[in-house]
């Protein structure tokens, strides 16, 4: 039994990390197919049968390439940091729910909350332990936006917790039985819509990386594998986000099919964003959290918690 | 100028000039006007609100089912576990006389006859310690029981 249940863990733990690589692989491939499309290309259409091996085939290259490292890095923090923020964005994924090794989360959003800003700081520090003044700025800019978006949305989280009176995701299934919280809160979950575009560093914020000002934003210093774990963190965060717009507003999670062409359309609205969109200002954007989604999320939640205590 | 005969067509305007250049905008078409869609959101979002409460009723009929029939059920369930623990207890009753039938002098339950708790009264329950309890069972077995104790 005891043996039993350590095998089980570390294969629902093994088939869960698998099925988000996968995942987060394919979601790439999907970007760049949906990218092209838009601007009137094709995507990838080589690499095997019709680019269907792209994803595998670019981290093949980027896992073989040299990996540099800058001379006077803080070379630990600078190695370290994209492992630790690709380990916290599995971490986050602990909370799918999830039917192999049934860990139940009940405090589920805290843990979500706590990952989130813990991938801050890994952020921050890549930014700073590269040394270079493109990567400081590009940290530094991030970490600004991120945990100003972070209030916003554990602000508007909060109205949805009021809702289901409950921090386990699952609860989130059992409220929307009758009607989907997208309509019953249809501002707010354009305002997490667009905090979880910022809190992503998604397109039309993606002030970490804006190419004219900051080559590259925090990442330039990183060559291959370190970029290649960068970049998996930042997809399968988003794909998380995508994730969780679905259990909180459209439906909950169910184990069907549904729910995965749900899934893969959120995220389908974040490429099309980030394809049609053009990059926005960075103090305006700073304004849109602290004086817009703030005031707007606060008056929702009082407005949410006062019909939740006429039900009572 | 000899050489060149081909006529030469001079790089001109279309005859009536060249078109106006459409400079305008063209703003998206106004589907609903503000006054039509503050009224659509009320109206959904009283709608959705009337829906959440019908499915909050629901939740709490299905809490107020679930624990009604936990309530039901407890007292079966502590009878069916009083019942397994004296069966148990019979058990290791009948397998200590099994076990200590050769040893002359020996009582099951005592010390050579000997009480182990003196002044209860006789006829007294003593529960006994986990390990008492599982004493004659197969070593695997106690082990998942002990698991299952310290884990729960």
């Amino acid at each position: 039994m005891f043996m039993n249940d350590i095998y089980m863990i570390f294969l629902g733990l093994l088939i869960l990390i698998i099925g988000i690589l996968v995942g987060v692989a394919y979601l790439t491939l999907l970007e760049r197919k949906v990218l092209g499309y838009i601007q009137i290309r094709k995507g990838p259409n080589k690499v095997g049968f019709m680019g269907i091996l792209q994803p595998f085939s670019d981290a093949i290259k980027l896992f073989t390439k040299e990996q540099t490292y800058p001379n006077f890095s803080n070379y630990l923090s600078y190695y370290f940091s994209p492992i630790l923020s690709f380990i916290l964005s599995l971490m986050i994924w602990l909370l799918i729910p999830y039917y192999f090794n049934m860990i139940s989360f009940n405090l589920g959003i805290l843990f979500f909350l706590c990952c989130t800003s813990l991938g801050v700081y890994t952020v921050m520090v890549a930014g700073w332990s590269s040394n270079s003044n493109y990567a400081l700025l590009g940290g530094l800019r991030a970490v600004a936006q991120t945990i100003s978006y972070e209030v916003s949305l554990a602000l508007i989280l909060m109205s949805s917790i009021i809702m289901i009176m409950d921090f386990n995701l699952m609860m989130f299934f059992v409220y929307q039985n009758y009607v989907w919280f997208i309509i019953l809160m249809f501002p707010l979950s354009l305002c997490w819509m667009s905090s979880s575009l910022a809190e992503t560093n998604r397109t039309p914020f993606d002030f970490a990386e804006g190419e004219s000002e900051l080559v590259s934003g925090f990442n330039i210093e990183y060559s291959s594998g370190g970029f290649a774990l960068i970049f998996l963190a930042e997809y399968s965060s988003i794909l998380f986000m995508s994730l969780l717009f679905i259990l909180m507003y459209m439906g909950g999670f169910s184990l069907s099919i549904i729910f995965y062409l749900k899934l893969v359309f959120i995220f389908f609205l974040f490429i099309w964003v980030r394809g049609t969109l053009p990059r926005y200002r960075y103090d305006k954007l700073m304004y849109l959290a602290w004086k817009s989604y703030l005031p707007i999320s606060l008056n929702f939640l009082l407005f949410f918690l006062g019909f939740k205590i006429l039900l009572l | 100028m000899e050489a060149c005969q081909v006529a030469r067509k001079q790089d001109l305007p279309p005859p009536g000039g060249y078109k106006p250049i459409p400079y305008k905008r063209v703003p998206a078409k106004t589907l609903f006007s503000g006054y039509t869609m503050f009224a659509g959101y009320f109206g959904i979002t009283a709608f959705a609100m009337y829906l959440y409460s019908l499915n909050y009723k629901q939740i709490l009929r299905d809490q107020i089912e679930m624990r009604s029939a936990k309530m039901a059920i407890y007292p079966m369930l502590l009878a069916e576990r009083d019942r397994a623990y004296l069966k148990q207890l019979r058990k290791n009753r009948d397998a200590e006389a099994e076990l200590m039938k050769d040893v002359p002098g020996w009582e099951v339950g005592t010390y050579y006859g000997e009480k182990v708790y003196k002044l209860l009264p006789p006829d007294t329950l003593v529960e006994p310690i986990f390990h008492e309890y599982y004493a004659h069972s197969r070593s695997w077995e106690w082990f998942q029981r002990a698991y299952l104790k310290l884990r729960s």
